[in-house]
């Protein structure tokens, strides 16, 4: 490709993608500092951040954030570890990770809902019990979800994240070499556990460490998952900011605003915690290092380790068929294990309704997994370029401001943004929606593409180049060739990324369009679990389609080339 | 004097004939207008029951008045208003994104009260003649806020209770029996957290079974002294909630999800807006078949939901003839059949012409249906400035 193009790809990148989170910070902080026009509020002060202090429940709803976003995003990496140590690299391993696209793929509500419905005290596990043994036969009151401490909320997150981190780390380990790094520990008589910790771990978590960011502030700021698991009184301070930006008092608009920059704060503040933890944690691990055992038994690790995957098992599965239960039930009432009769009622209304949402969303997530599969090879393949000039700017550098808007809570800009595209009038328009899809769909698409791309080997396409004397020959035929596999699971992971969006679909559309996911989230808003069910499905569907298809594609691109197969 | 009388008698029947001349004229304006608009009508969109009967009038409108009609399925209608407000905000005072939203109580007045509303315009609607405003004041009086024709009603709901009358024999009919029957089935018993409405619907229904004394209730939270109002409260919700589901640690989102729980067995009853829900529910599948309504001795609180246009839509002339085919008899006893929806009329059904009468008449008993009778007495809303206060001070004692 030609190098003075390459060269606007970083920086197109990035004016496209800071532009909405800049505008939207801008859009946010004005109000909480008081000014808000359309209601006559025209003065600076502190009033709002006064008011949302005065607010009842804030100061609860903060700790609240605080135990189950940080509670949860520790539980995750440590389990994530504990997974590993225990068991990579083995045969069983393989088998896991390929089914780590599909639970990625499940909706964050849908899973939490599933979850709800399998250990609620009127739930499938008790209903299986009931069956069995004949009690309870009235649900008992246990609070074993939405409890006022977090713990469910806590437990459905961790559940949820544990999968992505693990996804994350596979993509990495391959450049560890693991398994030499095990033998050579082995050779000099230390555990798998000491070798692990002291010698994979730290770069491991090098490279986590973004990820994991993400992680943490998603945790802090999620809404429909603490809505549906969360504690009520009061919740969760992002459900509560929410609350008082759809609060009938169009004031509350103001402290709604302080407290999503709160929560901006508080995310902030919890990144440069864990941060700042790395240093102690770090003298640790040194320390440990050099005290000389060995630490050659790590029995209850294995156990450990399979416990969380047997119960990341049961949950998915479980969530799963009571999903696929719901969707074919009548009636279902307690203590039926199984609905009391099935129809298929609720699916043949269902297609008709979805078709039109369907085609939306389809072809906004292809839209936008395209373009940011465009953008970040062009990205990458400036890296490529860089790395055989000698440039004093490197605007490579600036990349990392990709990952902002998954560090930045939703709420905290999204309203913004929303004010200030209807002011450039370009709202309610599709490529707008695309636009916004792209902020969150581009640094997923960089996180997974990145490793395999810069992991090529160039003397491929160096062979290629002294062989048709074409560099755009052999960038498409040989490199983009040559990497069917890590592309096709990229645009299936934008496509997964794009699906998902919900509150950008509906801020930066005005309500105008309608995706799967938008007209699921509003049916769960509803009572009837049997359309939401179906809805879930679908919306759940979708990408697990996409995933299919980047695994069937390459294999077929690859029937004639035999190295090619199995990598 | 008899000349003058005469004269006078006259000139306001020509001002009438006049008037409805005009009005007749402002229709056919508007109907005009209307033809090719596309009207977004958000409305909430948690139940396939709604969703199928606005598909129905959206079709119908569009053979009628070629308006194409798009539901918009929102979650909250606090979003909506977000929406029109972030429009004010950035100066865009034509073609908004909303023509035309589902709408009551706060969210009335508060849209109202900042001027986000397109203005009177119900007295345009031919349709408008039958509602029902002489006996469904709160078709007037939007949770006391004046309607002024700048809200066109479309559907009455009431605060009903509901329980299965294959457990329970007799259920309890006031605030107090409720105390006695959840200190009887410890568990069994919870309603919604405020600032879900439904939460603080049922709050103002205790308040106004509890209260010696209602007229304060009925003018602005400031005048009034809200401990002493109030203290009755307080102290049955504090017997109550050691009681509740979950001894009252966490609370449900609203009347969907008690649904649901009715549905687990996890609680014994839930409550709904809508008189007519249980009998859907059954015919749905949602409930089982022995599900029955009933409502508290007392009276429970009524009120009237609307559809309203704001300030800035573009299709205000297509809203509005939606808004008047939603309030046709065609239209309202399609709703009110509880096998569709089940929604009740605003309109004075004994005033329509025979033959939309005969509409009404022919509709199915539902099974969980109450009468008239047994629906009893309406309860007025409180002054909205109740609201907030009540939200507010509720949060300070159980959700700080």
């Amino acid at each position: 490709m030609r190098p003075a193009i390459l060269r606007w790809f970083p920086r197109l990148t990035i004016a496209a993608f800071l532009t909405p989170v800049v505008l939207g910070l801008a859009g946010t902080w004005l109000p909480a500092l008081g000014w808000f026009p359309a209601l006559d509020q025209t003065r600076l002060t502190f009033a709002p951040w006064v008011d949302l202090m005065a607010y009842p429940g804030v100061g609860h709803a903060l700790r609240l954030t605080l135990v189950t976003g940080l509670g949860s995003a520790v539980l995750a990496l440590a389990v994530t570890a504990i997974i590993l140590v225990a068991f990579y690299p083995s045969r069983p391993f393989r088998r896991l990770e390929r089914l780590l696209a599909p639970i990625l793929s499940v909706p964050h509500a849908a899973f939490a809902i599933g979850i709800g419905f399998l250990v609620a005290p009127s739930g499938w596990l008790l209903r299986i019990i009931e069956t069995v043994t004949g009690w309870p036969s009235i649900p008992p009151n246990w609070l074993t979800f939405k409890d006022p401490w977090g713990f469910s909320l806590i437990g459905v997150l961790a559940l949820k994240e544990i999968p992505f981190l693990l996804f994350m780390a596979l993509a990495s380990l391959p450049a560890l070499k693991v398994r030499e790094t095990l033998w050579l520990g082995h050779s000099l008589g230390y555990g798998r556990l000491k070798t692990w910790l002291m010698l994979l771990w730290p770069p491991l978590y090098d490279r986590l460490r973004l990820p994991f960011y993400a992680v943490v502030a998603f945790a802090l700021s999620v809404v429909d998952i603490a809505l549906i698991a969360g504690p009520t009184t009061p919740p969760t301070l992002a459900v509560l900011v929410t609350r008082l930006f759809n609060d009938p008092d169009l004031l509350l608009r103001l402290p709604g605003a302080a407290g999503a920059t709160l929560l901006l704060l508080v995310t902030v503040g919890s990144l440069l915690f864990l941060r700042l933890l790395e240093y102690p944690g770090h003298r640790l691990l040194t320390r440990w290092l050099a005290n000389g055992r060995r630490w050659q038994k790590a029995g209850s690790l294995r156990m450990l380790g399979g416990l969380s995957v047997a119960v990341g098992a049961i949950a998915y599965a479980g969530s799963l068929c009571i999903l696929l239960l719901w969707s074919i039930a009548d009636r279902w009432r307690y203590p039926d294990a199984l609905p009391a009769g099935f129809s298929l009622r609720h699916w043949t209304d269902s297609l008709d309704r979805i078709a039109d949402p369907l085609w939306l969303t389809l072809s906004t997530g292809l839209t936008s997994a395209v373009i940011a599969l465009i953008l970040v090879i062009g990205a990458l393949e400036n890296e490529v370029r860089l790395r055989y000039s000698q440039s004093r700017f490197n605007s490579q550098h600036l990349l990392w401001v990709l990952y902002l808007p998954l560090l930045v809570p939703q709420i905290a800009f999204l309203f913004g943004f929303q004010v200030s595209l209807i002011w450039l009038g370009i709202d309610g328009t599709w490529w707008v929606l695309v636009w916004s899809h792209l902020v969150f769909v581009l640094p997923y698409t960089f996180l997974t593409l990145s490793g395999p791309y810069r992991a090529f080997d160039d003397r491929y396409a160096w062979v290629a180049i002294s062989l048709s004397g074409s560099t755009v020959r052999s960038f498409w035929q040989i490199k983009l060739g040559m990497l069917w596999r890590p592309i096709a699971y990229t645009l299936a992971t934008g496509f997964a990324v794009s699906v998902a969006q919900y509150l950008p679909t509906l801020f930066i559309g005005g309500g105008r369009f309608a995706t799967v996911t938008t007209e699921a989230v509003s049916l769960a808003s509803g009572s009837d679990r049997r359309t939401t069910a179906v809805y879930a499905l679908v919306q759940q569907g979708l990408p697990l389609l996409g995933f299919l298809l980047a695994i069937l594609l390459p294999a077929w691109r690859y029937r004639h080339h035999r190295a090619m197969q199995h990598r | 004097m008899y000349k003058s009388a005469l004269f006078l008698t006259a000139t306001f029947a020509a001002a009438l004939t006049a008037g409805t001349a005009q009005a007749e004229d402002r229709w056919d304006e508007i109907t005009d207008t209307a033809e090719g608009q596309t009207v977004y009508f958000h409305a909430w969109g948690g139940s396939d029951v709604i969703n199928d009967y606005i598909n129905w009038a959206a079709q119908r409108v569009q053979e009628e008045y070629g308006v194409n009609v798009q539901h918009v399925k929102v979650t909250e209608t606090g979003n909506v208003v977000s929406q029109v407000l972030s429009e004010k905000t950035a100066g865009r005072d034509t073609d908004g994104a909303v023509d035309l939203v589902w709408i009551n109580g706060e969210n009335f007045a508060a849209m109202k009260n900042n001027d986000l509303l397109y203005g009177p315009f119900t007295q345009w609607l031919p349709n408008y003649q039958w509602v029902d405003t002489a006996d469904k004041p709160t078709t007037l009086f939007d949770f006391t806020t004046p309607v002024e024709n700048m809200e066109a009603p479309w559907g009455m709901a009431q605060l009903v209770f509901m329980y299965d009358s294959a457990e329970i024999g007799e259920p309890p009919t006031s605030m107090e029996s409720l105390l006695d029957f959840a200190r009887e089935n410890p568990g069994r018993v919870t309603y919604p957290a405020p600032p879900s409405f439904y939460g603080t619907t049922f709050i103002k229904q205790t308040l106004l079974e509890l209260a010696d004394n209602r007229t304060p209730l009925y003018n602005p939270v400031d005048n009034a002294d809200f401990d002493a109002v109030t203290a009755p409260l307080w102290d049955y919700l504090d017997q109550l909630h050691p009681l509740m589901w979950r001894r009252g640690q966490t609370f449900t989102s609203g009347a969907p999800e008690m649904k649901q729980l009715l549905n687990d067995g996890e609680i014994a009853i839930s409550l709904s807006f809508n008189p007519n829900d249980a009998s859907n529910a059954i015919a749905t599948g949602e409930l089982p078949e022995t599900i029955r309504t009933y409502v508290h001795d007392d009276g429970s609180i009524g009120n009237t939901h609307f559809v309203a246009i704001p300030y800035n839509s573009g299709s205000a002339e297509g809203a509005m003839v939606l808004a008047d085919f939603l309030m046709s008899p065609e239209a309202q006893a399609r709703k009110a059949n509880t096998d569709i929806w089940g929604d009740p009329t605003v309109l004075d059904v004994d005033r329509l012409p025979a033959e939309d009468r005969a509409l009404f008449e022919a509709l199915p008993q539902g099974k969980a249906t109450l009468s008239a009778d047994e629906l009893g007495a309406v309860l007025r809303e409180p002054h909205t400035s109740w609201v907030e206060a009540l939200e507010r001070a509720w949060q300070e004692r159980y959700a700080n």
